[in-house]
């Protein structure tokens, strides 16, 4: 009977610290996605909780991590996100950017790279002018 | 819309507060945060955070409108929404930011010198802030100030660089010295042709032997009585972002040719040779050419004045009105070295054209308010587009314009939307 009962009490108490620590853990946890990376749940399934905070907004594909090694420590990730071109022209790119910005020889990299690019970052067709887009209807007074 | 804005602004509250804790934390807590050293961190402006760290799509910028769209946070380019640009004056907690390198801190600019230098000047000079503002005559003019790329998002093939949409434009009150009156007293030589400038900004790979960017003007731009070495916007000294403690401002040409932060202004007998005055940066073909055509070096020409352009800063696009009501449409109108003789609106995709009232420049090279009054036949989908003209005859095209390697010089008609209901 004792010896039951200390069972059950052994059990209660690593219950409660298992509880515990689980709460610490969400508690911590929720600070740190709270915090620091509000919406990075991209970078998750590659393991890459803290670096790609830095680069919230890049696709997650097959050389991301080499973009971000190679491309955004001298500039901000938006520049890549807001522009679009084919293979050759982010070679064209990389080349002035070699050229004239100080960017280093990427090596064997490079190819895994401008996959990346071309395939994530490549151009859309907008022809002369495209049709106005992302508007914000709202409802204007009188005497505006 | 009650609800959708109470969101919005307890989504703001939640940054804001968000920011708060974290403004006061060094950079070095910051990089321990990200779990990665924040390179140049010691360059990020203070007050302004790394996206990395904000999560935010539009961080908040120190002195400058929430509603600003940023399109790069290193270098800092900032466009500015149409309708932010309704005030004849632009303020300048809305004027748009292009940032080629980082700026420097300065704290106190009473050591602040300008050198006068080059192989056109006849005596290399300095003069600290204080000698050009006691020596020289102060000048206020309004003046617009346009990035040459301004509307590059619209070009298809799409050209590579920050892809502005139609707000890195306006027209602040500028406050200085001639820059002819300076070169007057320094002297220049007969063989000068063009002046080119360098500031304090650090080239993004940190290299100090490299400069972000060093442009200019030809000798006969530089000599035009507009043509400032400023150290006040809207009667305020210079911002950080804007070239605290002084730049040039060249009303109605690219405005990369305004340099901030200025430290040097070099007299040359050639074409001025710094950065981002050679490599296709801020030139177009010489001649018409095919969307995509590979363009020889040897073809580009260096952009001088902007073309005619204009913009409906009211209403906001996306106004939804009542079937009877009169919409006061408002907007700005500029032409590069030009001024701009006419102004019309159509509310049916082009087919027709109505005159607007178009108002005088307060001075040469600042843009022109213009307004007219529209009321709309039934019920429906509108887009007005305005469309400017200026002394010459020259329109704005209602298509996006001849493509370029680098996507300059879009000055295709304004549009916004607009519904009846």
């Amino acid at each position: 009977m004792n010896q039951n009962k200390y069972n059950h009490d052994k059990k209660l108490i690593a219950l409660v610290v298992l509880a515990s620590s689980l709460l610490l853990v969400g508690l911590f946890y929720s600070i740190y996605v709270g915090i620091i990376i509000p919406s990075s749940r991209h970078g998750e399934s590659l393991g890459l909780a803290k670096m790609d905070v830095q680069q919230y907004d890049l696709i997650v594909d097959d050389g991301f991590e080499l973009v971000i090694q190679n491309c955004t420590s001298c500039h901000s990730a938006k520049i890549i996100v807001n522009n679009r071109a084919d293979r050759e022209g982010w070679l064209t790119t990389i080349r002035w950017m070699q050229q004239t910005q100080k960017l280093w020889n990427l090596g064997e990299n490079e190819y895994a790279i401008l996959n990346y690019l071309a395939k994530n970052y490549g151009p859309e067709k907008k022809g002369r002018r495209a049709q106005l887009s992302d508007i914000e209807w709202y409802e204007l007074e009188e005497g505006n | 819309m009650k609800t959708d804005r109470s969101n919005t602004e307890k989504q703001f509250d939640a940054h804001a507060s968000r920011r708060g804790f974290l403004k006061n934390a060094s950079i070095a807590t910051l990089g321990m945060i990200l779990g990665a050293e924040i390179v140049f961190g010691n360059k990020l402006p203070k007050g302004l955070l790394p996206i990395a760290i904000t999560g935010d799509q539009n961080p908040v910028i120190p002195g400058k409108h929430s509603e600003l769209i940023t399109l790069n946070d290193r270098p800092l380019n900032v466009e500015t929404p149409a309708h932010l640009l309704d005030p004849d004056i632009t303020p300048t907690d809305v004027f748009f930011i292009r940032n080629n390198g980082l700026p420097p801190e300065i704290t106190d600019a009473s050591s602040w010198m300008l050198e006068i230098a080059g192989e056109s000047v006849i005596k290399k000079t300095s003069l600290s802030l204080r000698e050009l503002k006691s020596k020289f005559k102060h000048y206020s003019y309004q003046l617009t100030l346009e990035c040459a790329g301004n509307g590059r998002n619209e070009f298809d093939p799409p050209a590579k660089g920050n892809q502005w949409k139609v707000g890195a434009v306006g027209c602040p009150l500028w406050t200085g010295v001639r820059l002819k009156d300076v070169l007057n007293h320094v002297g220049i030589k007969g063989d000068a042709v063009y002046i080119g400038y360098y500031g304090k900004d650090t080239h993004l790979s940190g290299d100090p032997g490299m400069s972000p960017i060093s442009r200019g003007v030809p000798i006969s731009k530089a000599m035009e009585d507009e043509s400032l070495i400023a150290w006040a916007i809207n009667g305020e000294d210079l911002p950080a972002m804007h070239g605290y403690p002084l730049r040039l401002v060249f009303g109605g040409w690219p405005a990369s040719t305004c340099g901030k932060w200025l430290s040097k202004i070099v007299v040359r007998n050639v074409v001025h040779d710094g950065a981002k005055m050679g490599d296709y940066s801020y030139r177009v073909p010489k001649r018409p050419v095919a969307p995509g055509e590979m363009v020889a070096y040897d073809d580009m020409k260096i952009i001088e004045s902007m073309p005619v352009k204009s913009l409906v800063t009211n209403p906001k696009t996306g106004a939804m009105i009542k079937k009877g009501t009169i919409l006061n449409i408002r907007g700005k109108a500029w032409a590069g070295d030009n001024s701009v003789k006419r102004i019309q609106v159509s509310i049916d995709f082009g087919s027709t054209w109505q005159n607007c009232n178009l108002k005088d420049p307060v001075n040469r090279l600042a843009w022109q308010p213009w307004s007219t009054r529209i009321e709309f036949p039934k019920k429906g989908y509108y887009e007005v587009w305005a469309k400017a003209t200026d002394d010459e005859g020259r329109s704005q095209p209602m298509v996006v314009p001849g493509w370029n390697p680098k996507g300059y010089l879009n000055n295709a008609c304004h549009r916004i939307a607009v519904k009846v209901i």
